[in-house]
């Protein structure tokens, strides 16, 4: 980074997408909440098969591609400003199903949205997805921003971190799965 | 295009991290059965975080 104005920008980019992302993410929970309503509400088991499903999937035990969109947010938006941009870009990454499934246990939570009784129950649990978006790219972005090779080291830095999370995606999915297939 | 799967390079074959990673998992379902605690929306939004740092290789 070279320069205040640039480095506010940056700055105010980064503030833009960290609220952005989980806003976005508890938004996705209110069409996802009117159709599971609409659809009668699956049974809470749907969500232990469906973690159970996830798992196996995750893990390569069942080699199936799962459906996911392929848009990406258009780099045309950046006509709007850094900071609008940098808003937009996490608002829609927050939605969570406009671009890439970040990982395979997002079906579960998708299907604990449509299955859960309670909006109450529902938004936090989304929340908390958009906070664990958002956090790999600020660590980042805070430790290598006075790296030369910036873009490249947070490609790599990512995906070291998805590494690690999907052990505990695999084991929540684990637990999940048991308590939710056989609920008490 | 699916969702790129990060536990194993073959199918089939499954990294005892991942064993290891399951094992955990059936035991805290266990500990949170046997207590009868009120821990779902706790374990979902958990497991949320974890989605969510996964996701930083798509962003």
């Amino acid at each position: 980074m070279r320069g205040p104005g640039i480095g506010r920008q940056w700055l105010g980019g980064i503030i833009a997408y960290a609220i952005a992302v989980p806003v976005g993410a508890t938004v996705t929970t209110i069409p996802l909440h009117l159709v599971g309503w609409l659809l009668g509400r699956p049974p809470i088991q749907a969500v232990g098969a469906t973690a159970l499903a996830m798992a196996l999937i995750g893990s390569k035990v069942l080699p199936l591609p799962l459906p996911q969109s392929q848009w990406q947010v258009p780099k045309s938006w950046a006509r709007f400003g850094h900071t609008a941009f940098a808003a937009l870009f996490g608002g829609v990454l927050g939605l969570g199903v406009l671009t890439a499934i970040s990982a395979p246990g997002f079906f579960a939570l998708l299907m604990w949205g449509l299955a859960a009784t309670h909006w109450e129950d529902v938004w936090p649990v989304f929340a908390a997805f958009g906070v664990g978006r958002v956090i790999p790219l600020l660590a980042l972005a805070f430790t290598l921003k006075q790296s030369p090779d910036y873009p490249v080291r947070i490609v790599e830095g990512s995906n070291a971190i998805a590494k690690v999370a999907f052990h505990g995606e695999a084991m929540l999915l684990a637990a999940i799965t048991v308590l939710l297939l056989h609920p008490a | 295009m699916g969702v790129k799967a990060i536990g194993s390079s073959r199918p089939g074959r499954i990294p005892n991290t991942i064993l290891l990673a399951w094992a955990a998992g059936l035991a805290l379902a266990a500990v949170v059965q046997a207590e009868k605690l009120p821990l779902r929306v706790t374990l979902l939004s958990a497991l949320a975080v974890f989605v969510g740092l996964g996701g930083a290789r798509t962003n």
